[in-house]
């Protein structure tokens, strides 16, 4: 389906790995957000998630995105998130993840 | 229940033979005349100010507004405080009338709209003209007869009776 | 009540703002002043806390970054930058214009935050991340005011499979936010590794603290839904009115909420004193719920704060309405004073009049004390002053410090807000025109930087204040040649330098063309020449070719009261200002020199126009063969006013005449006298210039 792989892109620039997440990253793309990470942990580059254009998520999401930080750091990746949106942190802040998910010193 | 029965209350009031009334929510308190303090240069119909428990309030007289011989003090003649909002701000005027009458209720049927012509007044200052009985009264615009750009007018002509006027004389 | 709320707020963020761009001015000059971070920190802390508090919560959640960054200069982890600076007071500007909009973010406001915070995240934790005090503030409610409000923990566990029942979690922390202040903290240690994860179930769960007003059952009702298949637990943290001198220990939270059983506790106690790093290196507890049982403390301790300062503060804000009301019944106080003070003089009686001077002594103090509270100091206006000359100067390429002094000086309230936009004049014509570029400085032997000086002072019953440049000064020569052009003048002789520079004031003299081409100034110098006027000040300016210009206001402390002189004309009782009046003369109307320009008094040798008053009354034009004269002194010229009598000296409250009545020239308010009867106040100025009108047909 053309919208999920809008939703979420992975694509490699320069041996960085570059997830884009686009528009609602709900449990409905979960599995194919669950698959990218996955396939970007595995292609063993530092990973960066692109959040600038996302405006909505759910709890699901945020699962992925912590169980992937904590797995690109067992293999010593980078795994920054940049740019983000507004709302998108935002809601990260109204799920009490925001601190914790830019405090590398939690990993 | 439908909005044609609606009835308002008006303050009538005498001005030389003719009855006008004012809509009572507009109206403060009546007065009896007192002294008025003239302004000087101001318009004719500003009659001066008064002290209204500390407020300074400006007097209208309503029969030099309207082009009629000045309202003349008897023991009859009163002040009627208008309460208006203008800009936002409450403006207290005083307005003269020969004797107050009563307060009566008009509907909104027995108003028709200011006459065309034949009127004694500038329409511009009537809101309409209510009918009791056989008898009629004038409804008059409170808003529209103390408002600041009749003022400004006002100061137009000021500046030219200066002119001509010569004070060394 | 919403809108109540929004009134205050939008007061106080006003007043904070002020406070804001001032230390932001003024950490410019002084960048390692920890004071003015620590003032900035405050500033924007309460205005995010009351924001949200008050139905802003897009300004609180913007402020919220800014104060996020700021904490770490206030803990010393970053340095103050220009740009930090830059930021600051863009900031501060975008604050302003959210407070006006009411929160609402339109389109262009969207841009500007999004640039400030794009410029502001250089410094901000996440990527020096080393500060776990910033998520905590989010919700520390200093700002709670009001007594009803109270803080729960609600611990939230969901079932697993919560998702497969299409919740949300997130939907109902938006709802929660709705009801207060909340700060979430998330516990995510359970969440599997990335290639075990099964993505469809839940492995968080949260605690949640919340300061609100609503009930406990309000916030239970919210989890009804999930309720039967998730652990919720909700439960008060502070009794309100608890002002036991420390809250709990860190250990005895985790131990409530059952994070660690006593016997772990006191073992833990007996090794260390910081708490917090103790348990978290023990390893009992994670980290997450150490976080939020620091966050509880905090919160109580803050709240606590705020409490004791209700209690200690001894300075309460009061609405200017009030003020006015307070002026206003005083000023009805001294009027019924004046009646008693007559009766009492007209039936000579004793005791009466003993009371009515003892009256007039309490009456004088309260009339003092609340007119001394309507004083503020002028500094907060200087403080936008600054930022003006600072933008504009940089702007123009020009390099120009601005000194002030005196900003403690006070003034009445009306004063000050009416003295702004005439002030903004001055100085930008100081800039505009005024200061040269650094280039022509430094040709002319001067100092590349220019310097702008703003001095308030005290002076005989009067404020002053100079607006002082040191840039290239006025021409005489050229402003004498635009007056000519512009038939300003009376005749070709070429008066003095100083009668020169007057004509600047001339209402003709402000075209567009002078503001560009000529020396400079004249740039509606005559609107603000009347500005001044109208609030009974006068203006004096003085300029040296080549070294600067220098412009002084003189001000009366307050415009509620003033001493007057009571004059009769004709029937009527006029109001002379005291100020103005040099001297009484009485005479005779046949002793009066005739001229050209209408009659004359000798005083002493000089020659000086009288202005019959009757005259200006207009219904009355009889003058009485006895008269008296008012000497008073207009722009530095000397009238000679002629009434009737003179009837004494007396304080005068003013009564503002409104809106209706500014086409009425010559008159600049109203009075009561002691018998009801009102007075008008003269408007000197403006009388002159009726007569001036009337020479020159």
């Amino acid at each position: 389906m053309s919208q999920l792989d809008n939703a979420c892109k992975l694509v490699d620039s320069n041996g960085v790995s570059i997830l884009t997440l686009k528009g609602k990253v709900k449990i409905t793309e979960a599995t194919c957000l669950k698959e990218l990470l996955i396939e970007a942990v595995n292609e063993g580059n530092p990973i960066r998630v692109d959040m600038s254009e996302l405006e909505d998520i759910d709890i699901t999401m945020i699962q992925l995105l912590f169980s992937a930080r904590n797995k690109a750091a067992t293999f010593d990746l980078e795994f920054n998130i940049f740019p983000i949106s507004v709302q998108t942190k935002e809601l990260l802040r109204t799920s009490g993840v925001l601190y914790e998910l830019f405090n590398p010193n939690n990993v | 229940m439908s909005d044609d029965n609606t009835t308002w209350q008006f303050l009538t009031f005498q001005q030389n033979t003719e009855v006008f009334g004012i809509d009572i929510r507009r109206i403060k308190e009546v007065l009896e005349i007192r002294d008025i303090t003239p302004l000087p240069r101001s318009s004719e119909f500003m009659r001066g100010v008064i002290n209204l428990r500390g407020q300074v309030v400006p007097v209208i007289d309503l029969k030099l507004k309207f082009g009629f011989e000045k309202t003349e003090f008897t023991v009859d003649t009163c002040i009627i405080i208008l309460e208006l909002k203008i800009e936002g701000d409450i403006c207290f005027f005083g307005v003269l009338a020969d004797s107050v009458n009563e307060v009566i209720d008009i509907s909104d049927d027995d108003i028709a709209p200011p006459p065309k012509i034949g009127s004694n007044v500038d329409t511009a200052y009537i809101y309409g003209v209510g009918k009791i009985g056989k008898r009629f009264v004038v409804i008059l615009d409170a808003l529209n007869l103390c408002t600041f750009e009749e003022m400004d007018v006002i100061h137009g002509v000021i500046e030219e009776e200066v002119t001509i006027d010569d004070p060394a004389e | 009540m919403s809108l109540d709320l929004q009134a205050i707020f939008i007061e106080e963020a006003t007043y904070l703002l002020e406070d804001l761009e001032e230390a932001f001015l003024e950490l410019e000059s002084a960048p390692d002043d920890m004071e003015l971070v620590a003032r900035i920190f405050r500033a924007m802390h309460t205005i995010k806390g009351s924001g949200s508090m008050c139905s802003f919560p897009n300004l609180s959640a913007f402020t919220h970054e800014f104060e996020t960054a700021f904490d770490r200069v206030r803990n010393g982890d970053i340095k103050i930058t220009k740009e930090l600076i830059e930021i600051g007071l863009d900031s501060h500007g975008f604050i302003g214009r959210m407070v006006k909009t009411l929160d609402h973010v339109n389109p262009s406001l969207r841009e500007e935050s999004k640039n400030i915070l794009s410029r502001l995240h250089k410094y901000s934790p996440k990527e020096g991340a080393d500060n776990p005090g910033i998520e905590l503030d989010l919700s520390a409610p200093d700002e709670v005011v009001s007594l009803d409000w109270a803080h729960y923990r609600i611990r939230f566990t969901p079932n697993p499979g919560i998702f497969k029942y299409a919740i949300d979690p997130i939907t109902i922390f938006k709802s929660l936010a709705e009801l207060g202040e909340v700060c979430n903290v998330a516990y995510i240690k359970d969440i599997p590794d990335l290639f075990e994860i099964n993505e469809f179930a839940c492995y968080m769960s949260w605690e949640i603290i919340i300061s609100t007003q609503d009930s406990r059952d309000k916030l239970v009702e919210l989890f009804e839904f999930v309720e039967d298949d998730c652990e919720v637990n909700v439960e008060m943290i502070n009794q309100e009115n608890d002002f036991d001198d420390d809250y709990k220990r860190l250990g005895d939270i985790l131990l409530e909420r059952g994070d660690l059983t006593k016997e772990q506790v006191s073992q833990l106690f007996e090794k260390k004193p910081l708490v917090g790093e103790i348990i978290e290196e023990s390893g009992l507890v994670p980290k997450e719920k150490i976080d939020s049982a620091l966050l509880e403390q905090e919160l109580v301790r803050s709240d606590r704060e705020q409490k004791k300062q209700i209690v200690t503060n001894d300075s309460i804000r009061v609405s200017s309405a009030r003020l006015e009301m307070q002026m206003d019944l005083v000023g009805e106080l001294v009027i019924s004073l004046a009646s008693l003070h007559q009766l009492a003089v007209d039936r000579g009686d004793v005791k009466l009049n003993a009371i009515s001077e003892d009256l007039e002594h309490l009456v004088t103090s309260i009339r003092d004390n609340v007119l001394g509270i309507r004083m503020l100091p002028i500094g907060g206006t200087f403080s936008k002053f600054r930022r003006l000359v600072r933008d504009l100067s940089s702007e123009q390429g020009k390099q120009i410090e601005m000194v002030t002094y005196g900003a403690e000086t006070e003034l009445d309230k009306t004063v000050i807000d009416q003295l702004s936009d005439p002030l903004v004049h001055l100085i930008r014509n100081s800039l505009d025109h005024g200061i040269e570029l650094p280039e022509e400085r430094a040709a002319n032997g001067k100092t590349e930087k220019g310097f702008i000086t703003l001095t308030a002072k005290h002076s005989q019953g009067h404020v002053l204040i100079e607006i002082k440049d040191d840039g290239k000064g006025i021409d005489p020569d050229i402003i004498w040649k635009k007056s000519q052009e512009k038939s300003l003048t009376n005749g070709d002789e070429r008066p003095s330098d100083k009668e020169i520079l007057q004509y600047i004031f001339a209402p003709g003299f402000s075209t567009a063309e002078a503001i560009t081409n000529i020396s400079g100034r004249g740039v509606g110098m005559d609107v603000v020449k009347r500005s001044i006027e109208s609030l009974r000040g006068s203006i004096i300016l003085e300029s040296v070719l080549g070294e600067g210009t220098t412009i002084t206001l003189q001000l009366p402390l307050t415009l509620a009261i003033i001493e007057g002189l009571l004059v009769e004309v004709g029937n009527e009782s006029l109001v002379i200002p005291l100020a103005m009046v040099v001297e009484c003369v009485e005479t005779k109307k046949s002793q009066l020199e005739s001229s050209r320009k209408g009659q004359l008094i000798r005083v002493r040798n000089s020659l000086i126009p009288c202005l019959p008053l009757q005259n200006w009354l207009g219904n009355q034009t009889h003058i009485p063969e006895n008269i008296q004269i008012i000497i008073v002194n207009i722009d530095d010229e000397q009238y000679g006013l002629i009434v009737n009598d003179v009837i004494g000296q007396q304080q005068i409250v003013i009564k503002s005449l409104g809106s209706i009545y500014q086409s009425i020239e010559g008159v600049s308010g109203a009075t009561i006298l002691g018998d009801g009867a009102v007075a008008l106040i003269l408007d000197l100025p403006q009388i002159v210039k009726l007569f001036q009108v009337t020479e020159q047909v």
